[in-house]
């Protein structure tokens, strides 16, 4: 299981402010090494770690990517939608 | 097929025989999604799976999608400026392209609009995407064909990302 970055808040957990996953699904276009590059410029992951997540939506259909506040996450899925990844928000577990 | 570096802000495309010079000419028409429904589902996705979140996928709708419609829209326009100095050796049949090295994202991006709005506008199925089944029709035969010259391309160009 590849390694989730975790916003530290100090928000209360309520509402919008619940802890929120990104979470990138599988798709048989993207290249694998274009979903690679792109977690390394989004998230600025190391090499290492993006093929670690990319690895995981291949053979798992998805991977958490981030973790943390509402608006941060949505702001995160805009720009994964802009590089066209299979993209969505969810409330973390 | 292959990708140098002409100086530091400058990458070229060389030795492009006549069927990827008319792929080149193909993308940005194969990148829009026009009307075609599957196509713009695939480019817009819902940013979340939770149906419940109507007014968070109202939002997007009206702020969000329009503006990543102008990033795609820019990246189409992009290519289509570059593909204006593509030139062909009259002798040799083969195409070759000059680039700024900063549109290499750009050109990334295009292709793999192009990628996804071809597959989702054709359906292709896991099978034929790995070669596994050779698509029934010459018109989904040559779609698939020109999903994997631009996946070689995308390749080319990221190549020239990792060195930068």
């Amino acid at each position: 299981m590849a390694e989730t970055v975790i916003e530290k808040e100090s928000k209360t957990k309520t509402g919008a402010d619940f802890p929120w996953n990104v979470v990138v699904h599988n798709d048989p276009v993207n290249l694998m090494v274009y979903v690679t590059h792109i977690f390394q410029t989004v998230f600025g992951f190391s090499r290492q770690k993006a093929e670690k997540h990319m690895l995981e939506v291949h053979r798992l259909g998805r991977s958490i990517v981030w973790t943390g506040a509402r608006e941060r996450a949505e702001a995160y899925v805009e720009q994964l939608h802009g590089h066209l990844l299979l993209a969505t928000i969810e409330k973390s577990q | 097929m292959r990708i140098t570096r002409l100086d530091a802000n400058t990458v070229c495309l060389s030795e492009l025989n006549g069927l990827v010079t008319e792929l080149l000419r193909r993308v940005v028409p194969s990148a829009d999604p026009g009307d075609n429904s599957a196509a713009r589902a695939r480019l817009y996705s819902a940013p979340t799976h939770d149906a419940e979140e109507t007014e968070f996928l109202e939002d997007w709708e009206a702020y969000i999608e329009p503006e990543l419609s102008k990033l795609f829209l820019s990246s189409r326009e992009l290519i289509e400026a570059d593909l204006q100095k593509l030139r062909i050796d009259p002798a040799t049949g083969e195409g070759a392209i000059c680039i700024p090295s900063s549109h290499i994202d750009g050109w990334i991006h295009g292709l793999n609009q192009a990628r996804i709005a071809l597959a989702a506008r054709f359906d292709f199925t896991e099978d034929e995407m790995e070669g596994v089944i050779v698509p029934s029709t010459d018109g989904r035969a040559f779609a698939l064909v020109q999903v994997y010259i631009y996946a070689g391309l995308q390749q080319l160009f990221l190549s020239q990302l990792e060195h930068d």
